[in-house]
Parts: structure tokens; C-alpha cells; sequence
């Protein structure tokens, strides 16, 4: 036998194996989805514990840095005014800064401005100029912002007979602030539960020392540092979109109207806890969150396409809802802007969703008879039981209390696995959108 | 809710489409139309049944994994053909110790194995015949008499000369031969029927 013959006959016979078994590929498939959720889900813890890590090392490094700033370089000294002592007598200040936050940046610059003056002739003349009783009726107060730690406050004022009356500008803001200052002070009643100092001033005529105080806003209560609040909310998202991974055209062709915004609601509630610094805040929590699908079915528009659940013969007549309900653990970065009683955040992050139930309710309506069949499915294994879906808002805040706020604004959901598995055609990936609003109580 | 479409009449593009997707019913349509061929060409370059079909399922996910790198610059079989031959050629140098038999009695006897014969042969028994071949003459068989592979090629491929794979080749064909007619016969598996 020649050898094309015998290659000819062997490749003949080599291709008339018959069709693998069926479990075959159930085993090829079931081994693919196994390699690869491994990965998802060790990206995801990698992703989160990263992200936890590096904010707490943020919030950390943050907390260590405040109290150098204090008794560091970085803040700036005073310049002492008064460089004799003894020929000055007790002196009244008549520097009248009030505290009712009325143009005060003027009349620091001005004190700034006469320091600035002072120092300029000293060094001119090439001697240190004496102040004699044509010294400007002000006393030099600098006010630095500067955050300090709590136990700074605790320092209150000890000894008034070494006070003298000054009132300390700040600014009223809605965010944690600490004001350092030079200078002589008063601490004015209705002050005296917000504001402390920690140094004393025991000669007002050589005012070189930095003193702090800290400044409460009694309107937010916050402080300086990391503090904690908690969160009730609620979402409302009326607009859903189904991105179907499998074939979307081809459905969407087929079911114009039916496979587009097919989720009628979307709601969303649940507490978070938050833990802010500075203008950062991050917040976690837990939550529940459920998509209802209800469509009335209408017949086909090809033969080949046809509903595996719905009955033939009665199609049209058909309604099916079901509903998704998810455990949700929201992981949340949000950054405040500005700092007043009304003010806008900006918040991020990603939510870990784990399927708690589905149920599958069918209406049947055949003539006067209306069958109703209700299915729970959570242990159907064509779901995808863990979702993750990324989060974004806005929200408008308003704080009318001092431990209470209120915020609203819109809101958008993009999950990122389709709610069935991947042996199935359809693949709805729920996008939403609408409204949260919540209360937050600050502790 | 599963929405079932058309199995036949599906283009190649469009179950290549749709496979990348992960559409179910188009990877089972695939694996329906090339399955029988890729599995052929486990069982002829495994030694047994089990590695064959570790094989195949090996190169069945490289498949369903690749598909969306598939740029229809070949034919789709042709290409998953390549994928399926690869998996078993890397298969075979971790799993087993491969030997090229020596050249040195170049001379042998030939084995007079009729078209016939082999028409009227098995396919079940031709396969076992061709894995109990050793692993060289095994992996140069195939790739010569059936994948149509040059000796050129299957040289670059093994990291062998060509002359080795000639000789293999020649080599693997008398013994296969010789053992199809020995066995056959012992067997009497198809005397009775074509010889």
C-alpha cells in the first residue's frame, strides 16, 4: 500500500469519532468558571484590604502630624512687639476684634502690617526702636489655622488675672479648626465652653509665645481628629437600564419593549458607620437592596425564540415578577466641599452584594381564572448569589443641629456581574439611577 | 426565563461571536460540530483513553478561554485544531519521557498491510493500536501521516533533524502496521469480516 493511500484512509477514519458526551463540556465549563472565580474574588479581597489599609495608614499618619505642627517648625512665631517691658505700663488694649465674625480679616492684616512696619525700621536704623506711648493701640494678634490635638483643650484657662481683654477672630466653620494665635485674650462667656487656651499670658508686653485654642462650631459639634457618626438612608432609583453581556441586540430586537428597563424598582436602605478627617470621610455598613422585574409577556415575534417558562398556548397572558434581594456592604469614600451649615459632598465606592433571596412569582390570567405560582429560588444555582457593584453620588448636606444633619442628591448604580450565571443567554446587568437621602447623627 | 435561538445555520462567525460572550447554547454548538474531530486527535496522540480526555478538556478550555483572540485570519477548525495539538504536544513533554528511536538497523522488515485491511479496521482498535506506539513515533505519526505536518516542520516543532522525523515516521508506520495485522489477527477482531 503506498503511503498517501495509507495517510488518506488513516485521516478518514481519524475523523469519524462521534460527538463527545454532553458532560464532557458540563465538566470543560465547570472547570473554566472554577479557575476563574478564584481570581475575581481574590482581586476583590486584594482590592478592599488595600483599600482599608491605606486608609487607615492615611487617617494615622494624619492623627501623628497634627500635634508636630503645634510644636514644630512649621508654625510661624509671632514677632514680638514690645521689647521693653519695663517702660511700659499696663496697657488697656483697645484691639476690639469681635468674635461675631465681621470683617475680621482686615484688622489682622493691619496688626500683621504694623509688625511688618516695626521690624522694617528696626532693621533700618540698625537698632531695636523702643516703644514709648505713641505705640499703636493694638495689640499684634496672629491668628494661625492649624489643627492640634484634643488634649490641647483640656488646658483651660487658669489664671485670669494674667488675661487681658482681647477677642480672638474665627471664623465660623462647619469643619474641625483650630486656631493658634500670639497675643493677649478673653475668653468672653458665652465662648468659655468652646474656646481653651494652653499657654497663659504672663506678660502681655512681650507677646512671643504661641498660644492655642481650640474652636468648637456649635453648630456642627465637630472636632478636630477622627470621629465617628452613623448614617440611615434610603434609596429611591426609578431609572434602570438592563445591559444584557449575552446578546442585547438580538433581544432588544426581538423584545423592544421588554428587556430594556425591565427592573421596576430599586430600593436600597440600610446604616452606615463613618469615620471622618478633615474633609475625608469613609463609611461602611450594611444594607438591604432589592430589583423587581415584573413584565407582562407578549407572544414572540420569531418562532425560533421562544419563553422556557412561560406556556404557549397561553402566552400573552402572562405576567412574571421577580425580585432580587441582596445584603449589601457598602464600602464608601466621600469628600466634603466647603465647610458651611449648607454644604456638598462628593461620594464614591463600591458595594459587595451577596443574593439572599429570589423569588419568582407567575401570573397566569385564562379567561376568569387567575393562577398565581410563586417560586423561591435562592438555592437555583443559575444566579450569581455575589455581585459588586460600583457606587457614585452627590449629595447636598444640611446641618441644623449640632448632631444632626440631613443630606440628599442624586445617585447612580453600575453593577458589574450579570444576576445569571454564564450558561444562560440572558444576562441583565442592572445600571440605576436616582435619589438617596438619609439623616446622619455625628457622635 | 432562558430564551433558546436557532442551533443550525449559525455561521462560524457568529458562534465564535457569541461564544466569547459565553452564550451556553452557542459553546455547546461548538463543541457539538468539532468536537468529534479535536477528540480524535487526543486519543491518537495520548497513550490511553484517560489522557486523552484530560487532554481534550485541557485544549477545550485553551479554546473557549482564546476564542477572543480568534481573528478568522484561518478557518476556525483549523485553528482550534492548531490549539488542540499544541496542548497535546506540551502534554506529552511534561507528562512523559519521550525517546526517538535509533536509526541503527535500518533495515526492516515490511509489514504488508493491504488498503483494503485497513479500511475494514476498527476505528476503536486503529486508535489503540496507534497509542501503544511509543511516544516518538506516536507524536510523528500523527503529525506527519494525519495533520499533514512537513518534515520540515514537525523537525522545528520536536527540535528533532528531519532526518529523524523521516525515519520515525517510516519506523512508526511499519510497526503500526505490523501490529495492526498481528493483533487483528490474534483478535480475529475483523479477519472474518474484510480479511
Amino acid at each position: 500500500m503506498q503511503d498517501e493511500e495509507f495517510k488518506n484512509i488513516i485521516r478518514k477514519k481519524a475523523e469519524s469519532f462521534e460527538i463527545p458526551h454532553p458532560n464532557v463540556l458540563n465538566s470543560i465549563l465547570a472547570q473554566r468558571e472554577n479557575a476563574a472565580k478564584p481570581k475575581r474574588k481574590w482581586f476583590m479581597f486584594i482590592g478592599f484590604a488595600a483599600l482599608i489599609s491605606v486608609l487607615c495608614i492615611a487617617l494615622y499618619m494624619g492623627s501623628k502630624k497634627a500635634p508636630q505642627m503645634i510644636a514644630g517648625n512649621n508654625i510661624k512665631k509671632p514677632v514680638p512687639v514690645f521689647t521693653e517691658p519695663n517702660k511700659v505700663k499696663k496697657v488697656e488694649p483697645s484691639l476690639k476684634i469681635k468674635s461675631s465674625n465681621k470683617k475680621p480679616e482686615p484688622e489682622i492684616q493691619s496688626i500683621k502690617n504694623h509688625t511688618q512696619n516695626f521690624i522694617a525700621n528696626s532693621q533700618k536704623k540698625g537698632t531695636v526702636q523702643r516703644v514709648k506711648e505713641n505705640h499703636p493701640q493694638v495689640y499684634p494678634i496672629t491668628v494661625l489655622n492649624s489643627n492640634i490635638q484634643k488634649d490641647t483643650v483640656k488646658n483651660t484657662v487658669a489664671n485670669k488675672e494674667n488675661k487681658y481683654p482681647i477677642d480672638i477672630v474665627v471664623k465660623k466653620t462647619t469643619s474641625p479648626q483650630t486656631v493658634e494665635f500670639a497675643g493677649t485674650e478673653q475668653i468672653k462667656p458665652e465662648q468659655k465652653d468652646s474656646l481653651s487656651l494652653k499657654y497663659s499670658q504672663t506678660n502681655m508686653q512681650t507677646v512671643s509665645k504661641t498660644d492655642s485654642l481650640n474652636y468648637t462650631d456649635n453648630l456642627t459639634g465637630s472636632k478636630p481628629g477622627l470621629h465617628f457618626s452613623l448614617t440611615l438612608y434610603g434609596n429611591y432609583l426609578p431609572y434602570h437600564n438592563i445591559t444584557n453581556a449575552a446578546n442585547s441586540q438580538e433581544i432588544k430586537n426581538l423584545y423592544p419593549n421588554e428587556f430594556d428597563e425591565r427592573a421596576k424598582l430599586v430600593f436600597l436602605t440600610g446604616f452606615l458607620g463613618q469615620l471622618h478627617y478633615k474633609n475625608f470621610t469613609i463609611s461602611s455598613g450594611i444594607a438591604y437592596s432589592e430589583i423587581n422585574f415584573d413584565k407582562i409577556y407578549s407572544a414572540p415575534v420569531l418562532d425560533s425564540v421562544k419563553s422556557s417558562v412561560v406556556n404557549q398556548e397561553s402566552i400573552g397572558q402572562n405576567a412574571i415578577d421577580q425580585r432580587f434581594g441582596f445584603i449589601e456592604i457598602p464600602i464608601l469614600l466621600a469628600y466634603k466641599l466647603g465647610n458651611k451649615k449648607i454644604n456638598f459632598s462628593v461620594q464614591g465606592g463600591i458595594a459587595l452584594q451577596w443574593m439572599k433571596q429570589t423569588n419568582t412569582y407567575l401570573f397566569t390570567k385564562n379567561q376568569n381564572e387567575i393562577t398565581y405560582v410563586s417560586q423561591n429560588e435562592v438555592t437555583n444555582k443559575r444566579f450569581n448569589k455575589f455581585q459588586y457593584l460600583f457606587t457614585g453620588s452627590v449629595h447636598i448636606n444640611y446641618a441644623p443641629f449640632r448632631h444632626l444633619s440631613l443630606f440628599a442628591g442624586p445617585l447612580i448604580r453600575l453593577n458589574q456581574k450579570p444576576l445569571y450565571m454564564n450558561t444562560y443567554t440572558i444576562k441583565p446587568i442592572p445600571v440605576s439611577g436616582g435619589i438617596e437621602s438619609g439623616i446622619k447623627f455625628n457622635f | 426565563m432562558v430564551i433558546k435561538y436557532r442551533k443550525s445555520g449559525i455561521t462560524e462567525q457568529e458562534l465564535v461571536h457569541r461564544c466569547v460572550q459565553e452564550d451556553a447554547l452557542a459553546q455547546k454548538v461548538l463543541f457539538e460540530r468539532y468536537g468529534p474531530a479535536l477528540q480524535g486527535i487526543c486519543f491518537r496522540y495520548a497513550k490511553n483513553q484517560t489522557d486523552a480526555e484530560e487532554i481534550f478538556q485541557l485544549g477545550f478550555i485553551k479554546i473557549f478561554d482564546k476564542l477572543v483572540n480568534f481573528r478568522f485570519e484561518s478557518g476556525l477548525k483549523t485553528w482550534m485544531t492548531r490549539i488542540m495539538i499544541n496542548t497535546a504536544l506540551n502534554y506529552l513533554k511534561t507528562n512523559e519521557k519521550i525517546k526517538w528511536e535509533s536509526d541503527i538497523e535500518s533495515e526492516f522488515d515490511n509489514a504488508d498491510l493491504s488498503a483494503e485491511q485497513l479500511h475494514g479496521m476498527d476505528l476503536k482498535f486503529l486508535m489503540e493500536c496507534i497509542q501503544k506506539l511509543s511516544v516518538g513515533y506516536r507524536l510523528v505519526f500523527n503529525m506527519y501521516a494525519i495533520e499533514g505536518y512537513s518534515h520540515k516542520e514537525i523537525a522545528e516543532e520536536l527540535n528533532i533533524t528531519e532526518g529523524t522525523s523521516r525515519s520515525q515516521y517510516a519506523r512508526a508506520k511499519n510497526v503500526l502496521e505490523k501490529k495492526l495485522l498481528a493483533i487483528g489477527f490474534e483478535k480475529n477482531n475483523y479477519a472474518g469480516r474484510r480479511i
